[in-house]
This record gives C-alpha cells, structure tokens and sequence, in this order.
C-alpha cells in the first residue's frame, strides 16, 4: 500500500513537471539537477532581498554561524571569500555541506577528562588552552585546557547539516538565497574587517590613565590635596566616594562590620577600603572595630539588621538572574555550587552572606546610587522582585546566620565616633557631623601608604607594580586632557569596557562571553554583545545617548544583558564628550522636492513589495516574524542621518556583529525598479519615511495578531457597529454555535450567522473606526426598522431610532445570555434568545417574547420577516427566499401582510391582553 | 447613494486627522529631575490582556475598577501596594468604550459611547449581571462621537459630555451638547458648544468642568465650567435647541476670526476657558482630571487638579478660582515621560496617582500601546510655582519652598508675556496678540512661600506666561518647573481681592 502511494505520488510528480517539492526532499530534487543550470537560474531568477531575509531566518540560521567580519564564528565569513568562491561552489556547499570542507573550519570532536565530549570549531590552540567555538546552539565559545583533554578528532562531516536546504519551502526560495550569497560575495566594495568579533584583545590603556583610574579607585584624592586638584572634569567622571553610611546599621551586619573594620582586605578580599587599624597596635584594633561599629549603628538605630531566611526557589530565579542581566560583567561568575569562578579583573563580592540579610540587600540592589552615589555600583534596572530574587541567591543562605543581638552602647558610640574622626574615616565616607581631617600634602613616595612601612597612614594591600604606577602617575603633572582621553577614562572608572568596545579599547572577555545571551538567536552576535561604542557621538542623536544613559530607554529587547544606570550627574561630562570628541561635521542634503512622494516610496521599500525591512524589524513595537530587530520606528529618533546613510550602503563596516544584509552591494540597489535603482534615492526615501517615527505608514507586509472573539460555554458580548447595524450593535455569540446582533438603536433582531462569534479589529485598532466583523459563516441581515411598531405610525427605517422607544438594557442568565428590555406605547418586552443543537451538526436560533402591556392603548404590531417573498409552507412555518424558515409558536393572530413589493410576517399584540408570548425559531 | 455619501463624509472627516507628520513637540526635559519627587511605578499587565483603560474607580474594599476602551469593567487587586503585583478579574465585558465610571449603592454607574448604564451583580457571583439603560436619547452615528462621563455630583446626577459628530458637524441630536443624567434616568440639557471633550469632572471648589481639545473654535485645550444654559464656543451644535427649552433661547452666532475676549461681550452665553493649555508647551490633548483630595500624601499640591494629556503622555496640574463671576486660573507642568496616552486618572487610597490609557489611533509620545502606571510621591517637596491668583493690581504667587528673598523680590526675576488665540472656525489658532506686561514691584512674605506681584500692562482675555528661570529657594535651588500660565477674563477689584478667590 505505502509503495503504491509513494510511486503513485512520483507519477503525480512527474505530471505535474512542477518544481514545487512537496513529496520529494527539496534536497533531493536540487541534487537531480545540473548544477549550471541552478547557477544560471539563480542568476536570472533570484531575488536577493527575499535571500538576505532567509539567510537571516531562524529555520535555516545561516547568520548564526557565517556572521560577517568575525574570525570566530563557526563558519567562515561568506562576504570574505569571493576568491576561492565561484557561484558553483556556493551551490556544492548548500546540497553538499560535507563534500568540501574550508581549511579551518573543521569539527574537532573534544573528549575532556571529566568524560564531557564538545563538538568545536578550534579557532587557535596556544601553549595550554585551546579555544574553541561550539558548532550548536547557542554556539558558545569555550576555553579549554590542553590538559584536561583526553582526545581530539577531526570529524569528516561538516558543521553545516546535510540536509538545511530542506528548511526551505521551495526551489524559488533556493534560487533566492543562491543569488543573495552571489551579491554578498561580489561585494567587493568592502574593506575587510580586521578587528574581528570585538574582544578585550586589543590595546590597553595607557599607563598614565590606568595610574588615574587606580588612583580614583583607592580615592587617594580624599586625603591628599595634590591629586584632589580636579575639577569635576579633569578625569571625565566625578570622583569616587565610599558608600554612606547613615543607614550601614540596617544595611550591614554588626558582626560583619567589626571584623571588616579590623581587616578590611582578608574579610573582602579585593576591597578598595584600606586597612585602616593598623595604624593602632594590634591588641587595641577589635575594641576599636567594636566602638566604630557601636557608633555607625547608632545612627540608624530605629531599624536593626535582621536576616531572613534563603528561599529555594527565588535564589534559583536570582541565579539566572546574576548571570544573565550583566552582574558578571564585573563580577565573577558562579559556578552551580556558588562558588567565584577564577575570573580575571573581577570585582569582589565577599561574603555576602554574612554581610547582608535578604531584605538589606534587596533595597540596595534597588537603588545602588543611594548608598553609593558615584555609579561604580550601577543600577540595573531590577524590579523590586528580581532585586529580592537575586538578594536570596547572593545573601540567603539555607542555614539561617543567627546575628547575635546588637545593643547600641552609646558610651563605645561616642568613643567610636572619635576614632572615626581621628581616623580620617570621614575624609572617604563622608558623614554628617563628622568633619574629615585636613589634606596631607605628598613630600615623598619612601613613607607613608606607598611605602612598605606602616605608620600614622592606612595600609593598602596593593601589588608592588600598582604601588609604583600609582607614584608615577602622583609625580607626573596631570595634564590637560583632551575629550579622547576623558572618554577612555571615564568608561575605565565606570568599567564601561567591561561591555563596550571603544576604538580598541575593552569589549567582552572571552571569559565573559558565555553570559551574554540573547533571547533571539536569528540576530547572531549582534543580538547578545553591546555594541561597539567607536564613533557613538556622531552615531546617535546626543539627545538618545542621553536617554540611554541617564533616562534607561533601550531599545534591544533581545539583549539580556542590560544597560544600567549610572546617574545623571555621573554621565555629564562624559556625555558632553562623547558630542565633542565624535563630531564630525555633518553633511548637508538637498532639499526634498515632494516630501510627501518621497516618504510613500520610503514606505514602499520598508515593505515587502520593496526591500523587506518589516520582515526583520520591529515595526512599533511590535515584532517580526523573523526577528526582533530594532525598532524602526525609533531610527529617527536614534541616528544621524550621515551614519545611517553610511550604514544602509555597508552594514559591516560599521556595525561588525550584525545581520544586515546589504541591500546595495557595490553601490547597486537590490530592487532596480524603484527609484531606477538609483541608492542615494532610495536611502532618502527611507529615511524620510522613518522621519515620522512612531507616526511613520504601516508599511506592507506587517503581520498583526488576528484578533478573534469566541464564545466558550458562555456566551460572549460586545457592543459597538455591526455590518449594516448602526453604532447601538449588541452582538452576542452564543456557546451552541449561533451568533446574532441586536440593535439597541432600532430595537431588532438584526443579523445572525453560524459558527465563529467575531474578528473585532476594525473597532479595537487604531481609532476604532471600524467594524465588528463576523467570522461564522451564513450570514443573514434582517430587515431595517424597529420590529414593534403602531400601524398608525410610518417610520422612516434609515432615520435612526423613531419617537416612543425607550431602551431599558438587558439581564444576563447563568451563561450569560442577554435578555433584552424595551417598552414602546406602554408595551414592555422582553425578548431572548438562545442557540439550540439540533442533532450533530445542525443549530437553530430560538427567540422568546413577551409583551406586557401596561397601559397600551392601541394594539400594536410586530414584525418578524419583512422580505421580497414569504412563504407559508405548513400551519405556523414560514420560508422566505432567503433560505430562512421560521416557526412561530404563538396563541396571538398573525398575517402576512404585503407591503409595497415586500412581504411582512406580523402578530397582532392586543392592547388588552396583560401579557402575550411568542417563540420563534430560526432556521437557515 | 446614503451609504455612500455616509461613507465618503465619514473618509472626508477622518482622513485629515491622520496627518502623519503631526509634531508632538519638544519635551520639557525636566523629566530627571521629577523622578527624584515623583516616581513612576509601571503596574505589570499579563501578557494575555490588553487593558486600554478610559476610567478608574477606587471600590469601597480597597480594589482598582477600571473601565476600558475594549468595553471591560476589570477589578485589580494588588494595583496600590509599593510592589504591585496585580491580579484582574474581569466583572464585566462586552460594552462600548468605558469613559466614565463610579461605584455608589451597590452599583456601577457607566457611561459608554452609547449610554449611561447602572450595572450590578445581583447574584453576587462577581460578575456583573444586571445592565440597566438609564440613558440613551443623543445620537450616535460615529465612531468619533465619544461620550464622557463624570462621576455622580451631588445629587447623583452623571454629566455627560458628548464629542461633536466630527470636528465641524453636529449630525445627530445633542452631539456638542452637555447632559445630566439622573439617577432615575432623567435626561436634562445642560450645555451646548462642546467640540471634543477628553474629561469629565469637578474643580477643586466642587464645580463641574470639562477638559475641552484644541480644533475649530478653540484655539487650544482648556479647561471651561459647565454651567446651566452655556454656550462652549462651537456653534455648529445650535440646531438642537430646538428639542428642549431647559438652555433658553439659541444663543447669537459667534463671529468667526475674532477674539474669545470680544464675543464674549455679544454673545451672553458664551462661556469662556477658565485655563488654556498652550498648545504643545502644556500638552496637545489634555483629558481625564481629579482633584487632589489626599490631604497632603500626594505632596504639597492638595486641592489642585491633576490632569493627564493623551498625545504628550505627560501629567500637569491645574488651579481654578472664581473673579467677578468667571472662572479662570492657571496650569503647570507637573510630570513627563509617562509610557503611552493618558485617558484617566484617579488618587488612591495610598495618595498615590493612578494613571492609565492607550496610544492606540493618534499620534503619542509614550511607547506603550497601552499601560497603567502610578506617581508615588517620593516625600522630597520639590521647589515649584505651587499656585498663580489674580489681584487687583497684579499676581500672588504661591511656592512650595521658602524662596529666596532677595532673588524673589527682585521684579527682573519675573518674565511675563501674554498672548491670546484666534476665536474660529478653522482648525486650532496661532498664538496672537503678544504683549510683555511689566513687574514694578515684587512684595516676598515673611515666610517666603507668597510673592505678591504689582503688574503694569496686564491684558484681560490673555493668557499670561510665567517664567521663573532666576527664581532661586532659600536653599538655592531653581525651579523644577520654570513656567505657568495663568489665563486672565477678569481682573478682581481692588477692595473685593479677599473675597473674590472663593476656597
């Protein structure tokens, strides 16, 4: 049977000659071909922008691993290869992965000594480690030391999977990613790109700024009037300040304190507080610590330190947390048992556990700036419950430290007040009524804290090699620095490099780069590293940078990392020079013609009749199918127009990591129809069209979330205009499967249909000018004009609701179904419906009544059909030529009545009779 | 040939509203600095609900009600705590465009594009089961024929205010129009010349205004009381005069192209703003206010309106007060970068303000195609302009903060211009009329919280423009907010000063 089916299928195939692959691989029927015959195909009917779209695509995942300009990714940079390529080859590498595989771009199969087997890309092996790319999601890099393997293998299948081009939906679609991979390598526009995928490898900082930023760390300046000659500005950043300490009573644990104050650098290792007690004899240093303690707790006595204890599951959160959203950008990472990872320039944590309880902490990781207002500590825009998460995982601890308890002793306060005084403890953390000793000026570099004697000055555990940089640098005259150096500076003293790139500076460290994830994976390394920050002032608006970086907008959803903040009046100068140091002036541009015209082909080309912009990026806020690549409705905002133009004709130029592709390889459009083709053209109507921001077109190709309104066992309402109803359309659709609307403006049965309730768009989206429109399927409109009338009485049916009728509203039985109330003349009706299966699959509409009259005076009327021809076809059942029977169920008269060229069916209400029913079954 | 030539008015008046490249304006770029006095707590929404809120109500038991432009009636819990984390529940669904929403006796009173309704529980499930039509007689025929209510007055009664058909027509019955809804369903006039409301509500003395939108016949937003048989400025509404004798006769049409200040004087109706919000500078699209009634919780504005702006997504305040039987007062801005489109806003029972809307149609500052957020006051005072009054020889300034005498008794340290707009019929107006009153003299109370201004050149009908950059507090702390704009009808008499600025 299966074999009859499948060569019944290939006969079909055959038939059809069709290049449609739906029963054969699409491998296998491109494998069947000449590969001539494809290249010249590809040529001819490919289309390039629909192949840069897939090539980025999940599916396939091209980017993820041909990321262009690195030397790192998995596979080699398809742009960088235009000599070894021809078209040929580019077809054999797509149907045939492993037939060719590029020197270097070998699978090595690692088996570690803990028995771990890693499938890699070696990028370089030195002396003891060899490092490493993993061929698989999430294509992390690893370091490995040579001694802990065991075994390394060459494996003869290639990284890239046998049978990707079966990710594909068509033949066409090939052609289309061929002829994006020929435009990418003919390309030669391109410099290449030598700075490769943006690591810490590349200069350091010069030892004289390195000895200020050492400087600023250890806060020498708060003693020594030399250094402290700074304006605000000489160093790019205001300087460092100890954390306050009014509230470190609630904050810090007593205990901790003490044995912190008596020594500082074995309690935290890596503190920049310097041993400060050895400048006392050694037996005298707890008391000391203890007095010191007794008065910093005294300032902040109305709330004691108290701890709490670790929740499992929060400090599981909180993990996750640490690792994902930049904490161990400065930090050191965690192995699973908690312990700092041995990794390099990382700042200490210390034992904050016993330092911190989960609530103390918590409040600090909210707000940073409060308790250390230099920004060395930023904020990361934690919400409250993930500052809580995290608290749990960094200061919880399952076994709960009991804090013995700490009763101030305002005695040991007073004397540890003037100890903190003597000390100079207050020349660091300055305190409020605590003044700090006078500046000691520096006579020479053999005594005091440089050297290697102690004395009336504190001790810092500092290497040899520091102890002299900081010496030269205190020597040497500061110079006036210009806005370059500032920058380096202050992006060292904030640790900005610990992220950013900045002209050779910083970037990520190998060791770091695992932890900077990406929630999409389609946007390769752009998607999960910060940016290189090398001409951002004449990138982005100063306006934007300045959101960014004091008012905390971003607009990477997908980064996982996040900016932090690190306070306003920290980033002034900083801000200023970045302006002033990457200015370059701007270009003037033509006046536009016809703006207008101009920005409609902008919206052309952003669509997908044009270059397909929408099917990556964001379109106000909301995401493309393929990826979530920046908002486009936040360029203009973001960019100047000279680095946009500049990035539209060479994406990797300027932004290594991405996967833009070009859309005007060489200089040549992509799309040659629009504009002629002409690149200047067509990136002035783009960024015309982008100019509008968030009021900017909705361009073609958008794909929004249906909306559908469904009932479930209940009924479901919503009131607003129907197809042919007014703007009073009650619509209901009812759990058995009917729908109908009601018209609360006419007070009629309006219109019903079967199956799905409603799409609401047309009255949810934009300014709700719209309408409700029905999903189901038959559907039937009723006749215009209230259903109830006075003979006496003509209505013009389009007008509106006519004198007399008074809409009461409606009750909701136990599935919510309405019954409707309305009185005219002194008639009160209630009228309600329901859907009513009848056997499997059909389902009918049943209407009930009632009409109490009150003080009616006249005998009413009403109409149940009104159309071009009615039918009576047994003793109460009623067809028209609609295809819609009724069923009246009823001890009242009724009559069919003509009127005009219609045909009314109409029950005679009695103004006498108290109350009346009428049931009424609908079938179509 | 109706459908169509409905269909072709209905593109003809909606096309022009979609002007892509509407400005929204510079920002006042004071958002920084506000964030140290007042915080914005985002309150999260589940993923699976769009909550477009349009109107707030704080229920008796401590939960958020809050009506939404999808037609909901949702009850949050946990909205007001430090570290909301909400839960909604959903009361009721289906309705029309929830612009106005009280809970008094056990029932909600509503009021929908359509109608106003009474809702109940009666079977005390949780959700609502009885909808009750206390009022539909105006005309709906529109999408853009938007309905707002208030929350009942006094007497129980709910002041609708009903958006014009579009921008320059009156289609149906009572669109333009003002009505009061009784508790029994009685429908009354109140007034008629609205154009585009946005809010509903009374004034800090208790009075009903309502905030009105820049368009025809206005030359920007503004706040204007609703009185008995007014006449809001647009005329095209006066054709439903005819329908109910309770506003008197059909006031006299106004001259287009001429001056508020002017007409006034010929048309006795006319009811002129009591603040203008200058276009841009204090919003584009000002909408739903509440009167601080925190008894300080929310900081040192009690008594002051707080009124939201859709376009802008920013937050001011406002203060009114009575002289010679006309109401004028004057606005500040009070806080920016809110996350989408303000519709409502209400105080709760913490002190805190609870703002909501959507961005969804027109163009907005705020990102968020919908969100709900909160200012907490942070219980830092900031330096401000707490409140401008008029005198009978000048202004009294009020301030937050002990100013700094010898700054503030300087008369250069105060700027004032004035200005006032083209009363017409075409689309909004320039700023005309500009003239630069003189401070001669600045009087600083002992207590440095009251400046009084003697002010040569004051021009009644115009707006004056406060900017207080030099203004220094005792503590040498500039301005938070640097300007205000008090709107001046009239000038109080010099011996009735005391008695004029009714509390």
């Amino acid at each position: 049977m299966e074999l009859r089916l499948s060569t019944l299928l290939i006969f079909w195939f055959c038939w059809l000659g069709s290049q449609e692959a739906s029963a054969q691989e699409l491998s296998e029927q491109l494998q069947q071909e000449s590969v001539e015959k494809l290249v010249s195909d590809a040529r001819a009917q490919g289309d390039a922008v629909q192949g840069a779209i897939l090539f980025a695509q999940k599916e396939l995942g091209c980017a993820n691993c041909h990321a262009r300009g690195s030397g790192e990714a998995v596979g080699p940079d398809l742009s960088q290869r235009s000599e070894e390529m021809a078209d040929r080859d580019l077809i054999e590498a797509l149907l045939y992965p492993s037939r060719k595989i590029l020197k270097g771009y070998e699978t090595s199969l690692v088996q570690t000594d803990d028995g771990e087997t890693v499938s890699l890309r070696v990028i370089r092996k030195g002396d003891e480690i060899l490092l490493g790319r993993e061929i698989t999601a999430p294509y992390r890099l690893r370091q490995l030391r040579l001694e802990t393997i065991e075994d390394i293998r060459l494996s003869p299948v290639s990284s890239m999977p046998d049978n990707l081009v079966d990710q594909l939906n068509s033949r066409q679609e090939f052609l289309d990613l061929v002829r994006y991979l020929i435009e990418m390598k003919e390309d030669r526009s391109r410099v290449p790109d030598p700075s490769g995928g943006g690591y810490a490898e590349g200069r350091n900082l010069q030892p004289h700024l390195a000895g200020l930023v050492l400087l600023d760390e250890l806060n020498c300046r708060a003693c020594h009037e030399r250094a402290v000659s700074h304006d605000g500005d000489v160093y790019g950043v205001p300087p460092r300040q100890a954390p306050r300490l009014d509230e470190v009573g609630s904050r810090v644990d007593p205990e901790y304190l003490i044995r912190f104050i008596m020594d500082p650098s074995s309690t935290e290792p890596g503190t920049s507080m310097p041993h400060m007690l050895n400048q006392i004899s050694p037996e005298a240093r707890r008391p000391v610590a203890e007095e010191i303690t007794h008065f910093l707790v005294s300032m902040d006595s109305q709330s004691p330190f108290t701890r709490e204890t670790r929740e499992v599951d929060r400090a599981k959160r909180g993990e996750a947390l640490f690792h994902e959203v930049g904490c161990v950008a400065c930090h050191a990472p965690r192995s699973s048992d908690g312990k700092e990872m041995e990794v390099s320039a990382s700042v200490s944590l210390g034992g904050l556990q016993e330092k911190y309880s989960i609530q103390s902490l918590t409040r600090f990781l909210e707000d940073p700036l409060q308790v250390r207002p230099d920004g060395r500590m930023p904020n990361m825009k934690l919400d409250h419950f993930e500052a809580e998460d995290l608290a749990h995982y960094l200061a919880g601890s399952l076994d709960l430290i009991t804090s013995t308890d700490f009763v101030v002793d305002m005695s040991k306060a007073a004397k540890g007040r003037s100890h903190f005084q003597e000390l100079g403890c207050s020349n660091c953390h300055s305190t409020v009524g605590v003044p700090p000793l006078d500046a000691v000026s520096i006579s020479s570099y053999s005594s005091g804290c440089l050297s290697q004697e102690s004395g009336r000055w504190p001790r810092y555990d500092i290497t040899r090699d520091e102890k002299s940089l900081l010496a030269e640098t205190l020597s040497e005259e500061t110079p006036k620095f210009d806005s370059r150096s500032k920058i380096e500076l202050a992006m060292a003293t904030l640790n900005c490099y610990a992220c950013h790139p900045r002209e050779g500076l910083g970037g990520v460290s190998l060791e770091r780069d695992p932890f900077f994830q990406t929630a999409d994976f389609n946007l390769g390394p752009q998607g999960r590293l910060p940016p290189d920050l090398t001409g951002v002032g004449d990138k982005l608006n100063a306006k934007w940078i300045r959101q960014v970086l004091v008012s905390g907008r971003s607009i990477r959803p997908y980064m996982k990392t996040r900016m932090p903040q690190y306070g306003a009046s920290n980033l002034e100068s900083l801000l200023s020079n970045l302006v002033e140091c990457d200015d370059r002036p701007a270009r003037s541009y033509p006046e536009l013609s016809d703006r207008r015209e101009t920005r409609k082909t902008g919206q052309q080309l952003v669509g997908n009749q044009g270059l397909n912009c929408i099917a990556c990026h964001t379109y106000q806020l909301n995401p493309s199918e393929t990826m979530s690549a920046v908002d486009l409705t936040e360029m203009h905002e973001r960019l100047q127009r000279d680095w946009f133009e500049a990035y539209m004709r060479d994406p990797q130029s300027l932004s290594p990591n991405t996967v833009m592709p070009s859309f005007w390889p060489g200089g040549r459009s992509i799309r040659s129809e629009i504009l002629e083709g002409n690149a200047d053209r067509q990136i002035e109507a783009i960024w015309t069209y982008l100019a509008d921001g968030r009021q900017a077109g909705t361009p073609r190709g958008l794909k929004r979330e249906p909306i559908e309104l469904l009932a479930t066992d209940e009924a479901v309402m919503l009131r607003r205009a129907y197809p042919g109803v007014g703007k009073r359309g009650i619509g209901i659709g009812y759990p058995a499967g009917v729908n109908i609307v009601f018209d609360a403006e006419q007070l009629r049965l309006a219109m019903f249909w079967k199956g799905k309730f409603a799409d609401p768009s047309g009255v949810w989206r934009s300014q709700g000018h719209g309408q409700v429109r029905p999903l189901g399927q038959k559907v039937l409109q009723l006749s215009k004009g209230p259903e109830l009338f006075d003979p006496q009485q003509p209505w013009n049916p389009e007008s509106g609701r006519p004198l007399g009728y008074r809409f009461q509203g409606y009750r909701l039985d136990e599935k919510r179904r309405p019954e409707f109330r309305y009185t005219y003349q002194g008639m009160r009706v209630t009228d309600f419906f329901k859907g009513v299966r009848s056997g499997e699959t059909e389902v009918t509409l049943k209407r009930s009544l009632t009409f109490e009259s009150q003080d009616a005076e006249k005998p009413l009327v009403f109409r149940l059909l009104r159309s071009r021809k009615v039918e009576q076809f047994s003793e109460n059942r009623f067809e028209t030529d609609e295809g819609l029977t009724i069923e009246l169920r009823t001890d009242e008269k009724w009559e069919l009545v003509e009127v005009g060229d219609q045909m009314e069916l109409q029950v005679q209400l009695v103004a006498s009779k108290p109350k009346v029913n009428v049931e009424v079954l609908y079938t179509w | 040939m109706f459908k169509w030539s409905f269909l072709l008015s209905a593109l003809l008046f909606a096309m022009p509203r979609q002007v892509w490249s509407q400005t929204l304006g510079e920002y006042w770029g004071t958002a920084e600095q506000e964030s140290k006095y007042y915080k914005i707590v985002d309150i999260p929404i589940p993923e699976t609900m769009a909550i477009e809120a349009g109107s707030f109500e704080v229920m008796p038991d401590g939960q958020l009600a809050i009506g939404t432009r999808r037609g909901d009636i949702l009850l949050a819990t946990g909205v007001f705590e430090e570290h909301p984390e909400p839960i909604f529940r959903r009361y009721a669904s289906g309705l029309d465009e929830l612009l106005g929403l009280a809970y008094r006796d056990d029932a909600f009173w509503v009021t929908q594009q359509t109608e106003v309704s009474r809702i109940r529980d009666l079977d005390g499930d949780g959700r609502a089961d009885d909808f009750q039509t206390l009022s539909d007689v105006w005309g709906f025929n529109h999408y853009h024929e938007f309905a707002f209510g208030s929350k009942p007055d006094s007497e129980g009664n709910i002041w609708v205010a009903l958006c014009l058909s579009e921008s320059y027509r009156s289609k149906v019955p009572f669109r333009g129009w003002c009505l009061k809804v009784t508790p029994e369903g009685e429908t009354l006039p109140v007034a008629s010349g609205i154009r585009s409301p946005c809010g509903i509500g009374p004034n800090e003395h208790g009075v009903m205004f309502y905030a009105e939108s820049q368009g025809p016949w206005n030359g920007s937003c503004s706040l204007k009381v609703l009185e008995q048989g007014g006449f809001m400025g647009h005329p095209v509404s006066f054709n439903w005069y005819d329908l109910t004798e309770l506003l008197g006769p059909k006031p006299v049409e106004p001259e287009s192209g001429s001056r508020l200040a002017l007409q006034r004087e010929k048309v006795e109706q006319l009811v002129p703003y009591a603040v203008v919000f200058p276009y841009i500078r204090m919003g584009r699209s000002i909408s739903g206010f509440r009167v601080d009634r925190t008894e300080g919780k929310f900081g040192p504005f009690e008594d002051q309106i707080f009124i939201g702006d859709f376009s802008l997504s920013v937050v001011m305040r406002a203060t009114t007060e009575k002289v010679n039987g006309v109401w004028q007062g004057a606005c500040y801005p009070f806080r920016e970068g809110l996350a989408t489109g303000l519709l409502a806003c209400e105080f709760t029972p913490q002190g805190d303000l609870f703002l909501g809307g959507t961005n969804r149609g027109w163009p907005v500052r705020g990102p968020k195609a919908y969100a709900l957020q909160r200012l907490d006051w942070t219980g830092v005072t900031p330096f401000e302009i707490k409140k401008i009054t008029a005198a009978s020889d000048g202004f009294d300034l009020e301030f937050t903060l002990p100013v700094d005498s010898k700054i503030a008794s300087q008369p250069d340290t105060y700027h004032l211009g004035t200005f006032t707009h083209v009363y017409q019929q075409g689309y909004g107006s320039p700023e005309v009329d500009q003239t630069n009153p003189r401070v001669s003299r600045a009087i600083v109370s002992k207590d440095g919280m009251h400046v009084h201004l003697e002010v040569e050149g004051r021009v009644k009908g115009h707006v004056h423009e406060f900017d207080l950059r030099g203004m220094r507090s005792r503590e040498g702390e500039p301005l938070l907010h640097i300007h205000a704009f008090y709107t001046l009808n009239e000038i109080p008499e010099p011996n009735a000063n005391a008695t004029s600025n009714s509390r």
